[in-house]
Protein backbone atom coordinates (compact mmCIF):
# COMPACT_ATOMS: atom_id res chain seq x y z
CA UNK A 1 0.00 0.00 0.00
CA UNK A 2 2.52 2.84 0.61
CA UNK A 3 4.75 2.16 -2.85
CA UNK A 4 1.16 2.66 -4.33
CA UNK A 5 0.78 5.81 -2.27
CA UNK A 6 4.29 6.89 -3.26
CA UNK A 7 4.08 6.68 -6.55
CA UNK A 8 0.02 8.16 -6.55
CA UNK A 9 2.30 11.22 -4.90
CA UNK A 10 4.22 11.74 -7.01
CA UNK A 11 1.74 11.48 -10.32
CA UNK A 12 -0.94 13.84 -8.30
CA UNK A 13 -2.62 11.36 -8.76
CA UNK A 14 -6.08 11.94 -6.82
CA UNK A 15 -8.26 9.06 -8.17
CA UNK A 16 -5.44 6.89 -7.13
CA UNK A 17 -4.87 7.70 -3.53
CA UNK A 18 -8.67 7.42 -3.11
CA UNK A 19 -8.55 3.89 -4.83
CA UNK A 20 -5.43 2.89 -2.58
CA UNK A 21 -7.49 4.26 0.73
CA UNK A 22 -10.48 2.57 -0.09
CA UNK A 23 -8.66 -0.82 -0.50
CA UNK A 24 -6.37 0.14 2.78
CA UNK A 25 -9.58 0.62 4.62
CA UNK A 26 -11.22 -2.91 3.61
CA UNK A 27 -7.47 -4.58 4.41
CA UNK A 28 -8.36 -2.84 8.12
CA UNK A 29 -11.59 -4.16 8.65
CA UNK A 30 -10.50 -7.48 8.70
CA UNK A 31 -6.73 -6.68 9.81
CA UNK A 32 -7.44 -3.56 12.28
CA UNK A 33 -3.82 -2.26 11.96
CA UNK A 34 -2.96 0.75 12.70
CA UNK A 35 -0.64 1.84 9.91
CA UNK A 36 -3.20 0.36 7.38
CA UNK A 37 -5.65 2.64 9.19
CA UNK A 38 -3.26 5.56 8.75
CA UNK A 39 -2.63 4.55 4.94
CA UNK A 40 -6.15 4.68 4.21
CA UNK A 41 -6.60 8.07 5.98
CA UNK A 42 -3.83 10.12 4.57
CA UNK A 43 -4.23 8.83 1.71
CA UNK A 44 -7.96 9.95 1.37
CA UNK A 45 -6.84 13.34 2.85
CA UNK A 46 -4.50 13.56 0.17
CA UNK A 47 -6.40 12.82 -2.08
CA UNK A 48 -8.93 15.92 -1.28
CA UNK A 49 -6.03 18.05 -0.95
CA UNK A 50 -5.03 17.07 -4.98
CA UNK A 51 -8.83 17.95 -6.06
CA UNK A 52 -9.92 21.07 -4.56
CA UNK A 53 -9.11 23.73 -6.06
CA UNK A 54 -8.64 26.00 -2.84
CA UNK A 55 -5.59 23.62 -2.38
CA UNK A 56 -4.29 24.03 -6.00
CA UNK A 57 -1.43 27.21 -4.97
CA UNK A 58 0.19 24.31 -2.55
CA UNK A 59 4.04 24.08 -3.46
CA UNK A 60 6.17 21.22 -4.18
CA UNK A 61 7.89 21.68 -0.84
CA UNK A 62 4.61 20.17 0.75
CA UNK A 63 4.73 17.16 -1.59
CA UNK A 64 8.36 16.69 -1.32
CA UNK A 65 8.12 16.40 2.07
CA UNK A 66 5.17 13.99 2.13
CA UNK A 67 7.19 11.69 -0.72
CA UNK A 68 10.45 11.87 1.50
CA UNK A 69 8.39 10.26 4.57
CA UNK A 70 6.30 7.73 2.52
CA UNK A 71 10.00 6.78 1.51
CA UNK A 72 10.70 6.27 4.78
CA UNK A 73 7.40 4.62 6.05
CA UNK A 74 8.63 1.86 3.20
CA UNK A 75 12.15 1.41 4.50
CA UNK A 76 10.50 0.39 7.77
CA UNK A 77 10.66 -0.93 10.60
CA UNK A 78 7.87 -1.05 11.88
CA UNK A 79 7.88 1.37 14.35
CA UNK A 80 9.55 4.10 11.83
CA UNK A 81 6.87 3.47 9.21
CA UNK A 82 4.05 4.39 11.72
CA UNK A 83 6.24 7.50 12.92
CA UNK A 84 6.42 8.86 9.13
CA UNK A 85 2.38 8.02 8.54
CA UNK A 86 1.75 10.01 11.55
CA UNK A 87 4.07 13.02 10.23
CA UNK A 88 2.21 12.78 6.92
CA UNK A 89 -0.99 12.98 8.86
CA UNK A 90 0.28 16.16 10.63
CA UNK A 91 1.58 17.95 7.79
CA UNK A 92 -2.19 17.70 5.99
CA UNK A 93 -3.41 19.24 9.06
CA UNK A 94 -1.07 21.99 9.41
CA UNK A 95 -1.82 22.47 5.52
CA UNK A 96 -4.86 22.63 6.53
CA UNK A 97 -4.51 24.84 9.43
CA UNK A 98 -3.40 27.56 6.48
CA UNK A 99 -5.03 26.88 3.24
CA UNK A 100 -8.41 25.21 4.75
CA UNK A 101 -11.91 27.13 4.01
CA UNK A 102 -13.75 25.60 6.40
CA UNK A 103 -13.05 24.77 10.38
CA UNK A 104 -13.42 20.93 10.46
CA UNK A 105 -9.72 19.76 9.12
CA UNK A 106 -9.57 17.27 5.85
CA UNK A 107 -8.12 14.89 8.43
CA UNK A 108 -10.88 15.15 10.56
CA UNK A 109 -13.71 14.54 7.66
CA UNK A 110 -11.49 11.69 6.48
CA UNK A 111 -11.61 9.97 10.03
CA UNK A 112 -15.33 10.22 9.88
CA UNK A 113 -15.72 8.83 6.46
CA UNK A 114 -13.30 5.71 7.38
CA UNK A 115 -15.19 5.38 10.16
CA UNK A 116 -18.57 5.41 8.75
CA UNK A 117 -16.85 3.22 5.64
CA UNK A 118 -15.93 0.58 8.74
CA UNK A 119 -19.72 0.91 10.12
CA UNK A 120 -20.75 0.15 6.53
CA UNK A 121 -18.64 -2.96 6.65
CA UNK A 122 -19.68 -4.27 10.03
CA UNK A 123 -17.66 -3.16 12.45
CA UNK A 124 -19.52 -1.27 15.55
CA UNK A 125 -19.71 2.21 16.01
CA UNK A 126 -16.82 2.06 18.36
CA UNK A 127 -14.74 -0.40 16.94
CA UNK A 128 -14.73 2.12 13.97
CA UNK A 129 -14.83 5.24 16.08
CA UNK A 130 -11.69 3.49 17.66
CA UNK A 131 -9.64 2.64 14.84
CA UNK A 132 -9.88 6.32 13.00
CA UNK A 133 -9.92 8.29 15.74
CA UNK A 134 -13.40 9.41 14.76
CA UNK A 135 -15.85 11.65 17.02
CA UNK A 136 -18.75 8.61 16.99
CA UNK A 137 -21.14 11.71 17.35
CA UNK A 138 -19.99 13.30 13.56
CA UNK A 139 -19.95 9.62 12.12
CA UNK A 140 -23.64 8.81 13.21
CA UNK A 141 -24.29 12.15 11.72
CA UNK A 142 -22.67 10.73 8.33
CA UNK A 143 -24.11 8.00 8.50
CA UNK A 144 -27.92 9.10 8.61
CA UNK A 145 -27.03 11.03 5.35
CA UNK A 146 -26.00 8.01 3.47
CA UNK A 147 -28.33 4.86 3.10
CA UNK A 148 -26.03 2.57 5.35
CA UNK A 149 -29.21 1.82 7.26
CA UNK A 150 -31.31 0.66 4.48
CA UNK A 151 -29.81 -2.83 5.64
CA UNK A 152 -31.10 -2.86 8.89
CA UNK A 153 -33.06 -6.24 9.38
CA UNK A 154 -36.81 -6.88 9.15
CA UNK A 155 -39.81 -7.72 10.70
CA UNK A 156 -39.19 -6.69 14.38
CA UNK A 157 -40.43 -3.02 14.81
CA UNK A 158 -43.71 -4.68 15.96
CA UNK A 159 -41.55 -6.66 18.81
CA UNK A 160 -39.93 -3.63 19.61
CA UNK A 161 -43.54 -1.37 20.02
CA UNK A 162 -44.20 -3.75 22.09
CA UNK A 163 -40.84 -4.16 24.41
CA UNK A 164 -40.81 -0.26 24.39
CA UNK A 165 -44.81 -0.48 25.61
CA UNK A 166 -44.58 -2.60 28.38
CA UNK A 167 -41.45 -1.32 29.70
CA UNK A 168 -42.78 2.08 30.18
CA UNK A 169 -46.13 1.16 31.17
CA UNK A 170 -47.53 2.73 34.09
CA UNK B 1 -40.28 -3.00 40.85
CA UNK B 2 -39.33 -0.43 37.95
CA UNK B 3 -37.96 -1.40 34.43
CA UNK B 4 -34.28 -0.73 33.50
CA UNK B 5 -33.26 -0.05 30.41
CA UNK B 6 -29.17 -0.06 29.93
CA UNK B 7 -28.32 2.61 27.55
CA UNK B 8 -25.43 2.28 24.50
CA UNK B 9 -23.88 5.61 24.00
CA UNK B 10 -25.33 5.74 20.49
CA UNK B 11 -28.47 5.87 21.45
CA UNK B 12 -28.37 8.93 23.74
CA UNK B 13 -26.17 11.15 21.12
CA UNK B 14 -28.97 10.42 18.44
CA UNK B 15 -32.02 11.72 21.28
CA UNK B 16 -28.84 14.43 22.13
CA UNK B 17 -28.66 15.60 18.53
CA UNK B 18 -32.00 15.82 18.01
CA UNK B 19 -32.96 17.67 20.81
CA UNK B 20 -34.79 14.84 22.47
CA UNK B 21 -33.43 14.35 25.76
CA UNK B 22 -35.97 15.34 27.54
CA UNK B 23 -37.87 12.62 26.82
CA UNK B 24 -35.96 10.35 28.64
CA UNK B 25 -36.08 12.75 31.65
CA UNK B 26 -40.28 12.35 31.47
CA UNK B 27 -39.96 8.54 30.92
CA UNK B 28 -37.56 8.36 33.77
CA UNK B 29 -40.56 8.51 35.59
CA UNK B 30 -41.13 4.84 34.89
CA UNK B 31 -38.38 3.53 34.48
CA UNK B 32 -34.63 3.71 34.96
CA UNK B 33 -32.39 4.45 32.38
CA UNK B 34 -28.72 2.99 33.37
CA UNK B 35 -25.29 3.61 31.46
CA UNK B 36 -22.23 1.88 32.33
CA UNK B 37 -18.89 3.53 33.09
CA UNK B 38 -17.36 3.63 30.06
CA UNK B 39 -20.53 4.63 28.51
CA UNK B 40 -20.33 7.51 30.78
CA UNK B 41 -16.89 7.84 29.40
CA UNK B 42 -18.16 8.01 25.81
CA UNK B 43 -20.71 10.64 26.29
CA UNK B 44 -19.50 13.12 29.00
CA UNK B 45 -15.41 12.91 29.46
CA UNK B 46 -14.15 11.80 25.97
CA UNK B 47 -16.09 14.30 24.02
CA UNK B 48 -14.75 16.87 26.56
CA UNK B 49 -11.37 16.08 26.19
CA UNK B 50 -12.10 16.50 22.75
CA UNK B 51 -13.45 20.12 22.86
CA UNK B 52 -16.38 18.89 20.65
CA UNK B 53 -19.57 18.96 20.77
CA UNK B 54 -19.90 20.32 24.15
CA UNK B 55 -23.07 21.10 24.98
CA UNK B 56 -24.29 17.40 24.79
CA UNK B 57 -21.63 16.58 27.43
CA UNK B 58 -23.02 19.27 30.12
CA UNK B 59 -26.32 18.08 29.09
CA UNK B 60 -25.04 14.48 30.33
CA UNK B 61 -23.60 14.78 33.43
CA UNK B 62 -26.96 16.91 34.48
CA UNK B 63 -28.46 14.26 33.95
CA UNK B 64 -26.05 11.95 35.77
CA UNK B 65 -26.19 14.60 38.75
CA UNK B 66 -29.83 14.79 38.87
CA UNK B 67 -30.38 10.73 38.58
CA UNK B 68 -32.14 10.40 34.97
CA UNK B 69 -29.08 8.62 34.08
CA UNK B 70 -27.66 6.07 36.75
CA UNK B 71 -24.36 5.06 36.37
CA UNK B 72 -23.68 1.51 36.90
CA UNK B 73 -20.60 -0.79 36.71
CA UNK B 74 -20.98 -4.00 35.24
CA UNK B 75 -19.58 -7.40 35.93
CA UNK B 76 -15.85 -7.73 34.81
CA UNK B 77 -15.75 -11.33 34.19
CA UNK B 78 -18.85 -11.27 32.31
CA UNK B 79 -17.84 -8.37 29.67
CA UNK B 80 -14.21 -10.38 29.14
CA UNK B 81 -16.23 -13.36 28.41
CA UNK B 82 -18.51 -11.38 26.06
CA UNK B 83 -15.71 -9.26 24.42
CA UNK B 84 -13.68 -12.85 24.17
CA UNK B 85 -16.79 -14.65 22.56
CA UNK B 86 -17.74 -11.66 20.20
CA UNK B 87 -14.53 -11.05 18.82
CA UNK B 88 -13.78 -15.17 17.64
CA UNK B 89 -16.94 -15.64 16.11
CA UNK B 90 -16.23 -14.08 13.33
CA UNK B 91 -13.34 -14.92 10.81
CA UNK B 92 -12.23 -13.45 7.65
CA UNK B 93 -9.27 -15.23 5.87
CA UNK B 94 -8.05 -16.49 8.93
CA UNK B 95 -8.19 -13.87 10.87
CA UNK B 96 -10.58 -13.51 13.81
CA UNK B 97 -12.57 -10.06 13.20
CA UNK B 98 -12.66 -7.51 16.24
CA UNK B 99 -15.88 -6.58 15.73
CA UNK B 100 -17.12 -4.64 19.47
CA UNK B 101 -15.24 -2.95 21.74
CA UNK B 102 -15.37 -2.47 25.54
CA UNK B 103 -18.23 -0.18 25.87
CA UNK B 104 -21.18 -2.22 23.76
CA UNK B 105 -19.51 -5.27 26.12
CA UNK B 106 -20.40 -3.38 29.48
CA UNK B 107 -23.79 -2.75 28.33
CA UNK B 108 -24.29 -6.19 26.88
CA UNK B 109 -23.29 -7.28 30.50
CA UNK B 110 -25.22 -5.11 32.57
CA UNK B 111 -28.78 -6.28 29.91
CA UNK B 112 -28.02 -10.20 30.40
CA UNK B 113 -28.83 -9.44 34.08
CA UNK B 114 -32.30 -7.86 33.27
CA UNK B 115 -33.21 -5.32 31.19
CA UNK B 116 -33.54 -3.49 28.20
CA UNK B 117 -30.95 -2.65 25.73
CA UNK B 118 -31.44 0.85 24.43
CA UNK B 119 -29.02 0.77 21.41
CA UNK B 120 -29.59 2.53 17.93
CA UNK B 121 -26.44 1.36 16.17
CA UNK B 122 -26.84 -1.85 14.20
CA UNK B 123 -23.72 -3.86 14.59
CA UNK B 124 -24.38 -5.61 18.22
CA UNK B 125 -27.98 -5.35 17.61
CA UNK B 126 -27.36 -7.87 14.45
CA UNK B 127 -24.67 -9.96 16.96
CA UNK B 128 -27.32 -10.40 19.53
CA UNK B 129 -30.81 -10.67 17.58
CA UNK B 130 -30.05 -12.06 14.14
CA UNK B 131 -26.10 -13.40 14.18
CA UNK B 132 -26.23 -15.02 10.38
CA UNK B 133 -27.51 -11.17 9.14
CA UNK B 134 -24.04 -9.82 10.47
CA UNK B 135 -22.27 -12.43 8.87
CA UNK B 136 -24.00 -11.68 5.47
CA UNK B 137 -22.82 -8.16 5.78
CA UNK B 138 -19.75 -8.50 6.71
CA UNK B 139 -19.56 -10.72 3.63
CA UNK B 140 -21.20 -8.52 1.45
CA UNK B 141 -19.57 -5.38 2.44
CA UNK B 142 -16.08 -6.88 2.98
CA UNK B 143 -16.41 -8.66 -0.54
CA UNK B 144 -14.60 -11.65 1.24
CA UNK B 145 -15.73 -15.18 2.87
CA UNK B 146 -16.79 -14.73 6.23
CA UNK B 147 -17.17 -17.88 8.45
CA UNK B 148 -18.76 -18.21 11.85
CA UNK B 149 -17.67 -20.52 14.67
CA UNK B 150 -20.87 -22.19 16.03
CA UNK B 151 -19.62 -22.83 18.56
CA UNK B 152 -18.86 -19.27 19.70
CA UNK B 153 -22.26 -18.14 18.53
CA UNK B 154 -24.33 -20.69 21.32
CA UNK B 155 -21.95 -19.50 23.88
CA UNK B 156 -22.61 -15.49 23.01
CA UNK B 157 -26.20 -16.35 22.97
CA UNK B 158 -26.46 -17.63 26.76
CA UNK B 159 -25.34 -13.77 27.23
CA UNK B 160 -28.35 -12.50 25.00
CA UNK B 161 -31.04 -14.98 26.48
CA UNK B 162 -33.32 -12.44 28.51
CA UNK B 163 -32.35 -9.33 26.13
CA UNK B 164 -34.81 -7.64 24.36
CA UNK B 165 -33.94 -4.86 22.11
CA UNK B 166 -35.29 -0.56 21.75
CA UNK B 167 -33.94 2.01 19.74
CA UNK B 168 -34.49 5.54 19.94
CA UNK B 169 -37.17 5.30 17.87
CA UNK B 170 -39.36 3.24 20.23
CA UNK B 171 -38.73 5.85 22.45
CA UNK B 172 -40.07 8.00 20.47
CA UNK B 173 -43.00 6.01 19.60
CA UNK B 174 -44.00 5.68 23.24
CA UNK B 175 -43.71 9.32 23.89
CA UNK B 176 -46.24 9.86 21.08
CA UNK B 177 -48.57 7.65 22.68
CA UNK B 178 -47.91 8.91 25.77
CA UNK B 179 -48.73 12.62 24.75
CA UNK B 180 -44.96 13.44 25.50
CA UNK B 181 -43.86 14.52 22.17
CA UNK B 182 -46.61 17.45 22.08
CA UNK B 183 -45.04 19.12 25.03
CA UNK B 184 -41.89 19.62 23.24
CA UNK B 185 -42.43 20.08 19.79
CA UNK B 186 -45.29 22.16 18.60
CA UNK B 187 -47.73 20.87 15.47
CA UNK B 188 -49.91 18.52 13.84
CA UNK B 189 -49.39 15.26 16.38
CA UNK B 190 -48.41 12.72 13.45
CA UNK B 191 -46.67 15.75 11.58
CA UNK B 192 -44.45 15.38 14.36
CA UNK B 193 -44.08 12.10 15.14
CA UNK B 194 -42.88 12.13 10.97
CA UNK B 195 -40.75 14.63 11.36
CA UNK B 196 -39.32 12.97 14.58
CA UNK B 197 -38.38 9.66 13.45
CA UNK B 198 -36.86 11.33 10.00
CA UNK B 199 -35.14 13.26 11.98
CA UNK B 200 -33.81 10.51 14.38
CA UNK B 201 -33.38 8.57 10.70
CA UNK B 202 -31.17 11.02 9.49
CA UNK B 203 -28.84 11.37 12.39
CA UNK B 204 -27.74 8.04 12.83
CA UNK B 205 -30.41 6.03 14.23
CA UNK B 206 -30.57 2.84 12.04
CA UNK B 207 -33.73 2.98 11.15
CA UNK B 208 -34.64 2.18 7.50
CA UNK B 209 -37.46 3.93 5.23
CA UNK B 210 -39.39 0.75 5.27
CA UNK B 211 -39.29 1.13 9.11
CA UNK B 212 -40.57 4.77 9.25
CA UNK B 213 -43.39 3.66 7.18
CA UNK B 214 -43.63 0.71 9.63
CA UNK B 215 -44.39 2.91 12.17
CA UNK B 216 -46.72 5.28 10.88
CA UNK B 217 -48.90 2.34 10.18
CA UNK B 218 -48.79 0.95 13.42
CA UNK B 219 -49.33 4.12 15.65
CA UNK B 220 -51.91 5.23 13.09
Amino acid sequence: MIDRSLEAVEKRDAMALRTISADANSEAATEGHRELILVALVDYALSKVLSKIHYQQVDDTFYAKIIKNFKDAKAGPKTETLKNLEAIEDFVMKLDESEGNFQDNVMDKARIKKAANLYEKGLSLRRAADLTGADPAQVLEYVGGSKIHEFSGKGQNATRLKTAREVFSS
Amino acid sequence: MRNRIICDSSSLISLSMNCMLPLIVELSEVADFIITKTVRDEIIDKPKRMGQHMMAPLYFTALVKCGVLKVEEADEKKVAGILDLSNSMYYARHHALTIIQRGEAEALALASEGGTLLIDERTLRFMIETPKDLMSLLQFRMHRDVTMNEEKRKLFQKYCENISIIRSSEIVAVAYEKGILGKYFEGERREVLEACLYSLKSRGCSLSMDDIDDYLRMLG
